[in-house]
């Protein structure tokens, strides 16, 4: 399937994802997947400038990422979906009938640190609601923000 | 006068601002700034730091602000966009290098915005050579 890799990252396309995430799963495209960046213009303008030639950009809302899922499941290039938040993450996989089998917990910065750190109490509560959730639903939370992170099993923290 | 900002990953600028003083002979600090960013920060405070810098700069006497950012397409540069793209006394010019930097502080007070941000790009891509090249085809 070629959705090569589900990510939650506030900052969206950054050096992390178009540096890192990128050229390491060979994306031809990142699709973000939130109804109020869906209506950003600003920000969708803005993304679509810097972001590097041949690398297709789209922001999408929710009703429409979910009716183009299995087109874009199915095409043949490459797809990193991303997500801002952990409640859209989950919002979104609870629309689908097939589940992923891990998702890419690699923003939420602050959080970021409080994992390394190793204290995963200090998420906010609705970050670790939705986290625990996604997990419920049978999905991997692997943190780390680029591929040469170690992979943290968020799940095993949540608790 | 047209004011300075560096804005980078990590502690890049303001050690650009350090070896830049070295350079031109003088303590840059009054007419510019870095900003660090990492992912220690969260979101909100990134856009709070640059918005407050921001805000500073422009009440400083200034003719406009020459923003210097390390990546097009990062954080730092995205974030920026977002809070100052489309004003017209602020110019964001990415790549930043000790050359640019140098060549900000030395033409601030001569060039308007709009000059200075053209002479800084040129004088930052010609820092760029691949000098043992240079060197042999010179010879």
């Amino acid at each position: 399937m070629p959705i090569v890799l589900w990510r939650i990252d506030n900052r969206l396309i950054h050096a992390q994802v178009v540096e890192g995430w990128v050229p390491s799963v060979d994306a031809g495209r990142v699709v973000v997947v939130s109804d109020e960046f869906a209506v950003d213009g600003s920000r969708k303008q803005m993304t679509a400038c810097v972001a590097p030639e041949g690398l297709a950009i789209e922001f999408l809302d929710m009703a429409t990422a979910t009716s183009r899922f299995n087109e874009l499941a199915d095409d043949p290039l490459n797809t990193i979906l991303l997500f801002p938040a952990p409640q859209t993450a989950l919002a979104f996989i609870s629309l689908l009938a097939t589940r992923p089998r891990s998702i890419n917990v690699g923003g939420m910065h602050y959080a970021m640190t409080l994992v390394t750190l190793g204290r995963f109490t200090d998420f906010s509560t609705q970050d670790k609601e939705a986290l625990t959730r996604i997990v419920g639903l049978g999905v991997k939370l692997d943190a780390r923000s680029t591929p040469w992170d170690k992979s943290v099993d968020l799940a095993q923290n949540l608790k | 006068m047209t004011n300075l900002l560096i804005i980078t990953h990590g502690d890049f600028g303001a050690y650009l601002l350090e070896a830049a003083e070295e350079i031109v002979g003088r303590d840059p600090r009054q007419e510019a700034r870095a900003i660090s960013i990492s992912r220690r920060i969260p979101l909100d405070e990134v856009r709070r730091r640059i918005a407050t810098q921001l805000d500073t700069l422009a009440g400083e006497s200034g003719d406009g602000i020459l923003i210097l950012c390390d990546m097009l397409g990062g954080t730092p540069c995205n974030e920026t966009l977002l809070l100052a793209g489309t004003r017209k006394d602020v110019s964001i010019l990415t790549g930043v290098n000790l050359y640019m930097v140098i060549s900000a502080l030395v033409n601030s007070k001569k060039l308007g915005i709009s000059e200075l941000s053209d002479k800084v790009s040129r004088d930052g891509q010609r820092a760029v050579v691949n000098a043992k090249v240079l060197i042999e085809t010179k010879r």
